[in-house]
C-alpha cells in the first residue's frame, strides 16, 4: 500500500481509536493500576500490594458473588441450543415467518431496563404469572419467583435468556443462510435423515457461528448487572448477587474503588480464560476445516 | 429556588450561585467525580445517610466551628449535626384507602391508633378483601427507638438489638410475612418504598406508611385513589419520638469560598426560605420558628392535604433524626438486612437472627 493511502487509512481510524483510547483502553489501565491501592476517592490513595486481591478470597459475599456469576453461564447453553432450534425452525422464506422473526427480535432492541421492569410485574407474588398460574390451577399458591433464595437467579436468568433469544435466532439464521443448500442436499441425496443432515452436515458447517455466539453470550453473562439491580437488588440474602452487581456495590456505595478494581480484574481474568477455553472448544469447523 | 438565589447574589455582588439538580441515584457517582477531581460543590445537598457517610471520612465542615451557637439554636436539635444543615424534614404519616377499608368491613373514619391496631387492621383487610392491608418498608433501627428499645449501650460500643423487646419486634414482622399478610416483596428493602407506592396507586393496598410528600403524587398520577384516600398521624410507640428523613446542606472541607458556602445554607435554611419552600412542596421545616407558622394548622382548600400537613408539623416536634451516629454505616446495614432476610425467610429464627447481626455490630463498634 502507498504511504499516503496508509496514512488515509489511519487518519479514518483516528477518530474511532481516540475514543476508544480514552473511553476503553486508558480505564482498563487506570482500573488495573487502582486494584493495588485501598482507594476511597476521598482520601488519596495507599500502595497495598496484592492486598485486594487476597482479600477477595476471605470476603464471603464476593465468593459468593463469584459462584453466581460462574453459574449464571448456565444460560449460555440453554440460548445457544433454543436460539438455534428457533432459527433452524424459521429459517425457510415464508411471509408469517418473517413477522414471528420480527416479533422474537423486539426484546432484543428494547432497553434491558425496561424489560426487567416489565418482567418484574410478571414475577411478581400477585404478578401475571402466578395469577395465570393460580387461576389454571398449575400451583396451588404463588410461586416466588424473586423473593425464594433458592429460585431467584432462575427467574433472573429466565430474563436474559428471554431477551437474548432474538438476537442469537438472527446470528444462526444469517449462518444458516451462508451454508450452501448443495452440500445438505447431497446428504439427503446419500439417504441421511434430518438429524444426521443438521448433526454431520449443518452444524459443523455452523460452528464458527456458535463458537462466536457462546463467547459472545458468556462474556454477556458473566456481566450481567441490569436485569439483577432492577428486579432483585442482589437478594434475598445474595442469592443474586453476581460479581459486576456486587462491584458497582463496592464502587458506587461503599467506595471501596480499589477492592472494586481488584475484583474487576478477577473477572476480566475469569472472562479472558474463559474465551480461551470457548475457542478451543469451538475452533475447528466451518467450511474451512474441510475444505 | 430561583428567587431566594437571586435574593442572595443580589446581597453578595461579584459571586454567583450554580444550582444544579441532580437525581437520586445520580447523586452519589456525580458527587465522587466531584471529590475525586478536586473541584467539590461549594454546598451539597445530601440525606442522612450519604452526609455521614461523607462526615466520616473527614472531608466535611465541622460547623460547630463554623456556626455561631446562636444561629444553630435556630434549629430543632434533634435534627442539627455537627456536619450538615439540616433543611427540610418529613416523617412518615399513614396514608389510607378509605374504600378498602370499608370493604373490609373497618370505619373508614378510624384509622389505626396503635402498632397493635395497625396489624389487626392489615390482617382484617387482606382476608376480607384478599389485597394487601399494609406493606411495610421497614427501617429496623429506627423502628426500635420509635417502640422505645435500645439499640446499643450508653458506649455506644456493644448492640442491644437481641434483646427480648427487639426480638418480639423482629418476631411480628415474620409472622405477617409469613401468613402472606404483608407482601414477599418487603424482603428488598431497598425498593419497598417506590412499591409500596406503586401498589397503593393503583388502588390494592389499604395503608401506605410514608412521607407525606407522596400525597401530590398520588393526587396527580392516580386521582381516583387520591379521592379515597385520607390521612392519620403515625401511631407512636412507647419511644414517643418518631424518626425524621432529613434533608441536609453539607460542606466540604476544601470548597471554594467556605464562609459564603456557609452563608448561603444559613440563608437557604432561614425561617423566611424554609416556609416559603414548604409552601412549594408538602415538607416541613427544621427551623423552629418556620414550623410554628400558621400556615401548618390553615386550611387551604384540599382537606387531605391539609390534614397531612397538619399531622406533618405536629409530628415533627417529637421528631428526631434516629439514624445512630456510630461508624461503619454500611456494613452495620447489611447485617441487619441479612438478619431480616434471614428471619423473614425462616432461615434463622428472629433471636438467632437478630443476635449473629449484634456480634457483627460488635465487631463493628469496637
Amino acid at each position: 500500500m502507498k504511504r499516503t493511502s496508509l496514512w488515509t487509512a489511519y487518519g479514518f481510524l483516528l477518530p474511532a481509536l481516540s475514543l476508544l483510547l480514552v473511553f476503553t483502553i486508558f480505564p482498563i489501565f487506570v482500573g488495573a493500576a487502582l486494584s493495588f491501592f485501598c482507594y476511597n476517592a476521598v482520601t488519596p490513595p495507599v500502595f497495598v500490594g496484592l492486598g485486594n486481591f487476597k482479600a477477595i478470597f476471605s470476603d464471603h459475599t464476593a465468593l459468593i458473588a463469584l459462584r453466581n456469576s460462574i453459574f449464571y453461564l448456565a444460560v449460555v447453553p440453554i440460548l445457544q441450543l433454543l436460539s438455534i432450534l428457533l432459527a433452524l425452525l424459521l429459517n425457510e422464506e415464508i411471509k408469517a415467518f418473517r413477522v414471528i422473526r420480527m416479533l422474537f427480535y423486539i426484546p432484543v432492541i428494547t432497553s434491558i431496563v425496561v424489560v426487567a421492569v416489565a418482567w418484574k410485574w410478571v414475577l411478581a407474588e400477585d404478578g401475571l404469572l402466578n395469577g395465570a398460574l393460580v387461576s389454571l390451577h398449575v400451583v396451588r399458591s404463588p410461586i416466588h419467583w424473586l423473593t425464594d433464595p433458592s429460585l431467584a437467579l432462575w427467574s433472573v436468568m429466565m430474563v436474559t435468556l428471554w431477551k437474548g433469544l432474538g438476537y442469537y435466532m438472527v446470528i444462526y439464521l444469517a449462518g444458516l443462510q451462508g451454508i450452501d443448500p448443495q452440500y445438505e442436499e447431497a446428504a439427503r441425496l446419500d439417504g441421511a435423515g434430518p438429524i444426521s443432515v443438521f448433526r454431520y452436515v449443518t452444524f459443523p458447517l455452523l460452528k464458527p457461528v456458535v463458537a462466536f455466539c457462546t463467547i459472545i453470550s458468556s462474556i454477556a453473562a458473566i456481566k450481567v448487572f441490569a436485569e439483577v439491580y432492577v428486579m432483585t437488588s442482589g437478594g434475598p440474602l445474595l442469592s443474586t448477587t453476581t460479581a459486576v452487581y456486587y462491584l458497582y456495590d463496592l464502587f458506587m456505595n461503599r467506595l471501596q474503588l480499589g477492592y472494586a478494581s481488584a475484583l474487576g480484574v478477577v473477572l476480566a481474568i475469569i472472562i479472558g480464560a474463559l474465551s480461551y477455553l470457548n475457542y478451543r472448544f469451538f475452533r475447528e469447523g466451518g467450511f474451512e476445516s474441510y475444505a | 429556588m430561583e428567587d431566594v438565589i437571586a435574593r442572595w447574589e443580589k446581597k453578595h455582588p461579584g459571586l454567583s450561585v450554580e444550582w444544579i439538580d441532580l437525581p437520586f441515584s445520580a447523586i452519589q457517582q456525580k458527587l465522587i467525580a466531584a471529590i475525586v477531581s478536586g473541584e467539590p460543590p461549594s454546598v451539597i445537598n445530601l440525606n442522612t445517610d450519604m452526609a455521614r457517610q461523607l462526615a466520616e471520612s473527614g472531608i466535611l465542615l465541622n460547623l460547630n466551628e463554623a456556626v455561631s451557637r446562636e444561629e444553630r439554636g435556630r434549629y430543632y436539635p434533634g435534627f442539627w449535626s455537627p456536619h450538615a444543615f439540616p433543611w427540610y424534614v418529613t416523617t412518615e404519616v399513614l396514608i389510607y384507602n378509605k374504600a378498602i377499608f370499608q370493604q373490609a368491613g373497618l370505619d373508614p373514619n378510624k384509622p389505626p391508633k396503635t402498632w397493635d391496631e395497625l396489624v389487626q387492621d392489615a390482617k382484617i383487610i387482606k382476608e376480607k378483601t384478599g389485597l394487601y392491608g399494609w406493606f411495610p418498608a421497614i427501617k429496623f433501627i429506627q423502628e426500635l427507638q420509635e417502640q422505645g428499645i435500645p439499640v446499643v449501650d450508653s458506649t455506644g460500643k456493644k448492640a442491644l438489638f437481641d434483646q427480648p423487646p427487639a426480638v418480639a419486634w423482629l418476631s411480628m414482622y415474620v409472622d405477617l410475612f409469613q401468613q402472606g399478610i404483608i407482601p414477599r416483596e418487603t424482603l428488598d428493602l431497598s425498593k419497598t418504598y417506590q412499591q409500596a407506592v406503586d401498589l397503593y396507586q393503583a388502588g390494592r393496598l389499604g395503608i401506605l406508611q410514608t412521607g407525606p410528600q407522596f400525597l401530590n403524587r398520588v393526587r396527580n398520577e392516580a386521582p381516583s385513589v387520591y379521592q379515597e384516600t385520607q390521612v392519620a398521624p403515625l401511631p407512636l410507640g412507647k419511644g414517643k419520638v418518631i424518626s425524621a428523613a432529613i434533608m441536609n446542606l453539607v460542606i466540604p472541607k476544601n470548597a471554594p469560598h467556605q464562609k459564603e458556602a456557609v452563608d448561603f445554607a444559613l440563608f437557604l435554611t432561614n425561617d423566611e426560605n424554609q416556609l416559603a419552600f414548604s409552601h412549594q412542596v408538602l415538607v416541613f421545616p427544621s427551623t423552629i420558628k418556620a414550623s410554628e407558622d400558621s400556615y401548618f394548622h390553615a386550611s387551604t382548600g384540599d382537606s387531605v392535604l391539609d390534614t397531612a400537613r397538619r399531622i406533618g408539623a405536629d409530628e415533627l416536634k417529637i421528631a428526631r433524626e434516629l439514624t445512630p451516629d456510630l461508624p461503619n454505616a454500611k456494613p452495620r446495614n447489611e447485617a441487619i438486612q441479612a438478619a431480616l432476610e434471614n428471619a423473614l425467610l425462616g432461615r434463622k429464627s428472629p433471636g438467632a437472627a437478630l443476635h449473629d447481626a449484634a456480634m457483627m455490630w460488635d465487631d463493628l463498634l469496637k
